[in-house]
């Protein structure tokens, strides 16, 4: 009696520091589905990433003449040094899958309506900047797939003119392009990640979760429950990037060499290779109006309709757009690799 | 507040020096290695590959190799013989300063120890404590 009276004594303490028992406001039982969840999912992914990308930090070289040796002394030097590396790879991976789920659900149910349009604009930036992970995680392993894809960095930074300047290997010539993009990935991308994502929970948290044609007669849980639930399927998440990490590996590839196209890039950026294919490099234009496309949609969606019915036309659009990114993406996967810089 | 920084860092940026395009390297060396990141590309892109080494073949500087290696290596490939070229591409390139291991890929796989059993084991316990917190 008297160890539980301490305990919750403790607990109160904690509270009245930490003002947890905000957590505990109730947001509706739709919230409690899957679709209502990844954003939470996508969230979890995050957690894993950040926790094996600081621990995989304090091994890595973000020099070009050290960067490729690194890595494989993490695989084969470092204890745990594989596994930790195929974590991180998959959970990569399976992070991007669920964002892109949650980006689906959100523009099936037309969340991005007043008054979220803010918060979708801001779920965008989100998707950018993870993109922007995923793309400076693809340089820093210094193998040839990455070397092209940062030659197709520099090439489009030309193409941008201004708005390249940054990704300008001229930009600070004394510090190699790779060492900046790590710089990006570890500390630059997170601090905007961070400012992105207290903006979307806070929005989130000032709007509710929106009922997409759902009614508000089921029943009624707590936030907690939500994080505790998307923490549950961030346990699975973690067990497929272990299991994947175990039976498929991500290996590392030879020290690059300049001035040759062989490789093609990660899945993600196949529909933008797809594009330049067609077009050569100003074909990645394409991959700038589709995010102009993506913000524009609140505006173009003026709606009132609740759930499917009345937004035929929009439900159109954006399965006409999906199935022209994923086309490009399967087409560019089955085509031999292609020159488009050199 | 990200965007601003990002719109500032690309202004800096166009002040910098002006960018030139890198003309494209024709000494023997750098076409060897780009022969050799052909053939290991998944899948070999071998025509690229021989055409590198044809432009190696001819190319006026050939410091640092042995050409005999690359002459030998266009041969494997007249035959269709990948590994053959690659392995004497690396030979061409091992009296340099490259360590035959980074010349080639590191591709782990599942052997089936008992460490990567146990580490399936502890990611099925994973999947099923995540599977209870979901479906509690």
């Amino acid at each position: 009696m008297m160890r539980r009276s301490r305990g919750k004594q403790l607990a109160e303490a904690i509270d009245a520091r930490l003002v947890l028992h905000n957590f505990l406001y109730e947001v509706p039982g739709y919230a409690d589905t899957l679709p209502y969840l990844l954003g939470a999912i996508t969230l979890s992914g995050l957690v894993i990433l950040i926790a094996t990308g600081i621990l995989l930090g304090q091994f890595y070289a973000p020099d070009p003449a050290a960067a490729n040796t690194s890595i494989r002394a993490i695989m084969a030097g470092v204890p745990g040094g594989e596994i930790l590396r195929g974590i991180h790879y998959w959970a990569a991976h399976l992070t991007m899958i669920v964002l892109f789920l949650h980006l689906g659900r959100v523009f099936a149910t037309g969340a991005y309506r007043f008054p979220r349009e803010a918060n979708w604009g801001v779920g965008i930036a989100l998707l950018a900047t993870m993109l922007a992970f995923f793309f400076t995680g693809t340089v820093l392993r210094w193998d040839q797939e990455a070397i092209e894809a940062l030659e197709h960095n520099v090439a489009f930074a030309r193409l941008v003119g201004v708005f390249g300047g940054w990704f300008s290997p001229t930009f600070a010539g004394h510090v190699p392009l790779l060492t900046r993009l790590y710089m990006a990935h570890v500390s630059l991308l997170p601090l905007i990640l961070f400012i992105l994502l207290s903006a979307h929970l806070y929005l989130v948290r000032q709007h509710g979760f929106y009922p997409g044609g759902q009614t508000a007669s089921q029943s009624r849980y707590t936030f907690a429950h939500h994080l505790f639930r998307a923490g549950g399927y961030g346990c699975i998440i973690l067990a497929l990037a272990l299991a994947l990490a175990v039976l498929r590996p991500p290996g590392e590839g030879a020290l690059p060499v300049s001035g040759i196209e062989v490789t093609k890039p990660p899945w993600l950026f196949l529909p933008a290779y797809g594009l330049e294919n067609w077009f050569g490099l100003p074909g990645l234009w394409g991959v700038l109006v589709l995010f102009l496309w993506l913000l524009a949609v609140p505006v173009l969606d003026r709606s009132r309709a609740a759930g499917w019915r009345g937004r035929r036309r929009a439900l159109v659009v954006g399965a006409a757009v999906a199935v022209t990114v994923i086309s490009l993406g399967v087409y560019a996967y089955l085509w031999h690799p292609v020159a488009h810089i050199h | 507040l990200g965007a601003v920084f990002l719109l500032l860092l690309c202004v800096l940026g166009a002040w910098g020096p002006a960018a030139s395009a890198p003309a494209g390297p024709g000494d023997a060396l750098t076409l060897v290695r780009q022969a050799l990141a052909a053939l290991e590309a998944t899948p070999p892109a071998v025509s690229v590959a021989l055409g590198k080494i044809i432009q190696a073949l001819l190319a006026r500087d050939t410091r640092g190799v042995d050409m005999v290696h690359v002459q030998e290596a266009a041969r494997a490939l007249g035959v269709q013989d990948t590994a053959g070229a690659v392995a004497q591409l690396i030979d061409v390139l091992l009296p340099g300063q490259h360590d035959a291991a980074l010349l080639m890929p590191d591709q782990p796989h599942f052997t089936g120890t008992s460490i990567e059993y146990g580490l399936l084991a502890a990611a099925a316990a994973l999947l099923i404590t995540g599977a209870l917190i979901v479906r509690r």
